[in-house]
């Protein structure tokens, strides 16, 4: 299996899901009105995941 | 393609069949939620009690506590609950009624030394209007204070009035009645403690903090064995770090299943696209 990667869109997907890692923190903290240590670790893996993937995204609109 | 969109229908069943039977198996359990407090400001039904310690062995009958003269200090200790994260939300003293007027006071909070307060915590401003209110003695303990407490430990509190500016002899003061219906703790239970400046009463000073039962003037009073009854009531709301874990690092983890699943499977669409564009 071919893993792509385009360092350009990589920064700029990286910004989208820190975006996302933020709104997340207020969705915990409105829902269940406490941090836990399980949610910071599972924020540093999740935010790079997400931003890989979104990186993808942007990438089906390249032209070849 | 047709044999991809299968497969990503398959996974995505997957991931929810594991999420709803993790739901099943860590089911939500009310009991292990501890009573919150009743606001009770100004007076009314006293608050839910977490528990009652009941942490002392020899007390004092009908003392007189007023100023700095003597000052009275009782053991407590935060419970461990199932369900942790509580915060101390207030501690009230249901035998500590008022004496003939309403006086100006302080509460106190100290760490513990074995038989005695070791180091100052927290002391509250000055209460103009004491602590009592219709009988029932309160204090609110301070978010930022609260959180810096810790269950199963121990910690030494005192509640004592101040004099008013020209109160001469007739000092107001705050009893600490008897009304309490404990009954001796014989549990290994530590004794008050005290600090007496060797007025009024008279007799040895004991200007450091000590037990009742080695400060002679203050044991003087008697009556040993019966314990104050205390509240110790949970803070309603706020942010507490290192609470019950929700979401759990089981939903977590199958939340991070999830999206690498997802992943791999937007990176799978992304090769097949590749090569359709290619061929």
């Amino acid at each position: 299996m071919f893993f792509p990667f385009n360092k350009s869109k990589f920064e700029k997907a990286f910004w989208v899901a820190f975006l996302l890692a933020i709104l997340g923190w207020v969705l915990i903290y409105i829902l269940w009105g406490e941090f836990t240590p399980s949610d910071i670790i599972g924020m540093l893996v999740a935010t790079p995941l997400m931003a890989y993937m979104i990186h993808v995204l942007f990438m089906f609109n390249d032209k070849e | 393609m047709k044999k991809l969109s299968n497969l990503l229908v398959v996974m995505a069943l997957t991931v929810a069949g594991l999420n709803a039977q993790l739901s099943v198996s860590t089911p939500y359990d009310p009991s292990q939620i501890p009573a919150q407090a009743v606001p009770c400001a100004g007076g009314g039904a006293p608050c839910a009690r977490l528990f009652n310690p009941y942490d002392v062995n020899n007390a004092l009958h009908s003392t007189e506590n007023w100023g700095g003269t003597l000052v009275l200090a009782q053991r407590i200790t935060l419970p461990v609950l199932p369900a942790c994260g509580y915060r101390l939300g207030a501690i009230e003293v249901p035998t500590f009624v008022q004496g003939f007027t309403a006086i100006a006071g302080n509460f106190e909070l100290w760490t513990s030394a074995g038989n005695v307060p070791g180091a100052l915590i927290h002391r509250s401003p000055d209460y103009a209007v004491g602590f009592v209110h219709l009988g029932l003695t309160r204090y609110d303990v301070p978010a930022a204070v609260a959180g810096t407490l810790n269950q199963g430990t121990s910690y030494w509190i005192s509640f004592y009035g101040l004099l008013p500016a020209g109160s001469g002899t007739g000092n107001p003061r705050v009893f600490w009645g008897m009304t309490s219906p404990a009954a001796n703790q014989a549990n290994g239970n530590v004794g008050m403690a005290c600090r007496y400046s060797g007025a009024p009463f008279g007799g040895a000073a004991c200007p450091a903090w000590t037990t009742v039962a080695a400060c002679a003037a203050v044991a003087a009073f008697g009556q040993n064995g019966l314990g104050y009854d205390i509240n110790l009531c949970a803070g309603a709301g706020g942010l507490v770090i290192g609470g019950n874990p929700v979401p759990t690092m089981t939903q977590w983890g199958l939340f991070l299943f999830g999206l690498v699943l997802l992943t791999l499977a937007v990176v799978t669409v992304f090769n097949f696209s590749r090569r359709g564009k290619i061929a």
